[in-house]
């Protein structure tokens, strides 16, 4: 086996939860890592590290993504949430309200991943039926096998949400 | 990722081949070339067609779909990989490039290359998109959702005054890499396809598949699989079409 040397840092920005952020890199890196290890994103797990148990789900330009498959140089110049963004202060985002009211969560290591899957899921069609949320859960493991109350929190989450977009519009 | 995640990577050399616009469907007509990084997501979107949808949608979550790539899935170890299934009864031909140059073969030549070890790059793969009452997908798994395959069917079939004139039967899950059930597709061509054809046509679909055992299913229970999820599939032929 060759003798590895110290990959070169590279400079790298992108915008995680709406503010610009710059960190130096090596490229063999994944997103995740530096979520956590650079930007204090410990709301990203590492679970499986192979795509298999959806706990680093982060959104990607909105679009649903494991970190620990994402190699560090792919998210030059992205849009980048992470479950650290969804709160606005001492306020939970309806989502996270729900798996807390819910009773959503065991251990809670999956959590995190969960509610990004679920915000995935609501940002695209917020009124979905169980089956369409087993399909938007599909990728997350529970090992507590907590699913019926996840489940059931995700489409509670909906339908507050709905409530409250519609006191928004009522307000209008 | 997963092995420079897990410290096995055998290099600190990561090549992206990202810039190389792989990504990329082209149509014309009904002739498809799929670029090799175009993710199951992509395709799905891009390909508005029941049996593409049903095959995506059984391999992994929402998550894996939106990063794998259908070049990736050709090189998924069994039990993984249903788009080849899928892309192997559609008579499939796969674009390389390599230290030779380019070239482009059929995807089951594709897979007996992939066996060996290639030194190649995989550019694209090339499919005409059928009409969907001609092609039947189904997948047989331990879960419903997001779990590998025990036995995967992809078949094509055509007929012509109520004879099968044209058959292409893919198996997954049930060899070192998905092949096509050779001597059930013999059987069937020519035949009027009723119940007991189906039924014989069904039992030949053992004849190429050398299943292992794994953590899904025993290789035991996989050979007893075939012929039923094959009569399945074939069945559908019958009911819907």
């Amino acid at each position: 086996m060759p003798e590895m040397s110290m990959p070169e840092l590279e400079h790298i920005w992108f915008d995680l939860n709406g503010r610009r952020r710059d960190a130096l890199v090596s490229p063999l890196q994944s997103l995740a890592e530096v979520l956590r290890e650079s930007m204090g994103c410990r709301g990203v797990r590492l679970g499986c590290q192979q795509g298999g148990c959806g706990s680093c789900s982060v959104l990607i330009d909105n679009e649903l993504k494991l970190a620990c498959l994402v190699p560090i140089f792919r998210a030059q110049g992205r849009s980048i949430q992470t479950i650290e963004g969804l709160a606005r202060g001492e306020e939970l985002h309806p989502i996270q309200q729900a798996f807390a009211d819910g009773y959503a969560t065991q251990c809670g290591y999956c959590t995190a991943g969960m509610i990004m899957a679920t915000k995935a899921l609501l940002d695209s069609n917020p009124d979905p039926t169980t089956e369409e949320v087993l399909v938007a859960l599909s990728g997350n493991v529970c090992r507590c096998t907590g699913y019926g109350l996840i489940v059931q929190a995700v489409l509670d989450a909906a339908r507050t949400q709905a409530r409250r977009e519609e006191k928004e519009v009522a307000a209008v | 990722m997963p092995p420079i995640n897990l410290g096995l990577a055998q290099s600190d050399e990561v090549i992206a081949l990202d810039r190389l616009q792989l990504d990329r469907i082209e149509r014309e007509g009904t002739r498809i070339r799929c670029g090799a990084m175009v993710t199951l997501t992509q395709l799905e979107r891009a390909l508005d067609a029941a049996y593409i949808r049903r095959a995506v949608q059984a391999v992994g979550g929402p998550a894996v779909r939106a990063s794998a790539t259908v070049g990736g899935n050709l090189f998924a170890k069994t039990p993984y990989g249903d788009i080849g299934v899928l892309l192997l009864a559609l008579d499939a031909r796969v674009s390389l490039v390599g230290p030779d140059g380019d070239r482009s073969l059929a995807l089951e030549d594709f897979y007996r290359l992939r066996e060996a070890g290639p030194r190649c790059i995989v550019l694209d793969v090339s499919f005409e998109l059928s009409d969907e009452p001609r092609i039947v997908f189904r997948k047989m798994a331990r879960k419903r959702l997001n779990s590998a395959s025990i036995v995967t069917v992809a078949v094509y079939l055509e007929t012509d005054r109520d004879r099968v004139s044209a058959v292409r039967i893919a198996l997954g899950g049930v060899a070192s890499t998905p092949i096509r059930a050779t001597a059930a597709e013999q059987f069937l061509e020519g035949k009027h396809l009723d119940p007991s054809v189906i039924e014989e046509a069904s039992s030949r679909g053992v004849s190429e598949a050398r299943p292992e055992n794994d953590a899904y299913a025993s290789s035991w229970y996989r050979t007893r699989m075939i012929p039923v999820q094959l009569r399945r599939a074939l069945t559908e032929f019958l009911t819907t079409r």
